[in-house]
């Protein structure tokens, strides 16, 4: 079962040179080595809450995740990494079940929107996702690649991820009728709705 | 000086017709005849963080919002949008004075708002790239910069800027853009708590 590892933080002021050096030579080539985890996409934020940067690892369990985190190996890179950031924060995701994940190998940008589902309406909104919000957005030419459950961190605990050629289709889908009445019927099963636009750093190969 | 209040808030589950048919006939026309504040835009969050639905009002001065909010007309109003929404707060915005004030008429088209805290260590330098490198640019990629806030009251983050386009195409043009990445991380090396949405009508006033 594919895991997720986020790392959520914003670059301290006058450090990006030595922080885009750090990560693209020590960091990313650290974990990715250890085989625990690969780190698979490093994001910008685009539009949406920050913190700015998002770093993107898959492995194949929890286990692995954790195993990481208690690598000396990690922690040293980590502890290296906390001099150039602030506003760290993490999250491990499980997979719902009702997307099949995907790693797009072109490049892409995201469209990922996350919430908290109301229980009280769980089955339609299941009915909901399989049938019509994972279809439309489809149509709407947003390739779905991910369903997560936030299994330890903050935070909405649902986070589906979207994949796009280009910001530019992604506004485009935004200003559709199709997509505002869409977000209008799963804004009424779920709470705490919001949605960011990512872009790549170019840090990940 | 005109000034601005932000409402937000969700709609509760199952109150979207009473909410549409409350908002359209009671809540903007009932604001607007007070004369006190004219109800300018009504925004979905296509892009960000939640309350999903933003209200936007106008009024002259802070002296005429305290008239409003403090009126029995007003209060009875948002007792009834009370028994709709959740989620709900607002924020009084004054101008920062960098961008020149527009007429109060409802706004159209699509926004894209950025805000943040300036560092207090880097003012002065925020000032100077704000002025010299930061609204020209954002005008140069399309994006018309029509409003410039600081949050008198409310939570911040306390500065918040407007952009508007007519076409979100331009908007999302912009967020590839290498040059508009390079200008963020620069405006992010001076402030601190950074986000931006991006708002699309919510067709109950601004279509």
């Amino acid at each position: 079962m594919t895991v997720k590892f986020i790392q959520y933080y914003d670059v301290l002021s006058g450090k990006d040179e030595e922080y885009r050096n750090f990560i693209s030579k020590s960091y990313i080539p650290g974990i990715n080595e250890t085989d625990l985890i690969q780190i698979v996409g490093s994001w910008y934020l685009a539009a949406g809450e920050g913190p700015y940067h998002i770093m993107e690892g898959v492995a194949d369990s929890v286990k692995s995740v954790h195993r990481l985190l208690l690598l000396d190996d990690f922690k040293k890179l980590n502890h290296l990494l906390h001099f150039l950031i602030t506003n760290y924060k993490t999250k491990i995701m499980v997979p719902t079940g009702t997307v099949e994940s995907q790693l797009p190998r072109e490049t892409n940008f995201r469209f990922n929107h996350h919430y908290d589902i109301n229980y009280a309406q769980y089955d339609d909104y299941v009915h909901f996702i399989h049938n019509e919000h994972l279809p439309t957005m489809e149509k709407l030419g947003i390739n779905m690649i991910g369903g997560w459950h936030v299994s330890l961190g903050p935070g909405p605990g649902i986070v589906v991820e979207g994949s796009c050629a280009s910001v530019k289709h992604i506004l485009e889908v935004i200003g559709s009728k199709e997509y505002g009445e869409l977000t209008s019927r799963l804004l009424a099963m779920v709470d705490g709705y919001g949605s960011k636009i990512l872009a790549p750093t170019g840090l990940v190969p | 000086m005109p000034v601005k209040l932000i409402h937000y808030w969700n709609i509760r589950h199952g109150h979207q017709t009473d909410f549409d048919t409350f908002f359209v006939r009671e809540f903007v026309p009932q604001i607007d005849i007070t004369g006190l504040m004219k109800i300018v835009g009504s925004w979905h969050v296509a892009s960000g963080e939640g309350p999903y639905f933003i209200a936007e009002g106008v009024s002259s001065s802070v002296d005429e919002v305290e008239s409003l909010i403090m009126s029995p007309a007003y209060l009875e109003l948002r007792d009834k949008l009370f028994r709709l929404v959740g989620n709900y707060s607002n924020k009084l915005l004054v101008p920062t004075g960098r961008i020149s004030e527009r007429p109060i008429e409802i706004e159209r088209g699509f926004k894209f708002n950025q805000h943040f805290n300036i560092n207090p260590a880097d003012y002065y330098a925020y000032i100077a790239f704000a002025e010299n490198e930061h609204l020209p640019e954002m005008q140069r990629f399309g994006v018309e910069m029509v409003g410039g806030w600081h949050v008198d009251v409310g939570a911040t983050p306390y500065v918040i800027f407007e952009g508007r386009t007519t076409d979100l195409s331009v908007i999302g043009e912009m967020l590839e853009n290498p040059d508009y990445q390079a200008l963020t991380l620069k405006l992010l090396s001076m402030v601190s708590n950074y986000g931006c949405k991006v708002l699309v009508p919510s067709g109950h006033i601004n279509k």
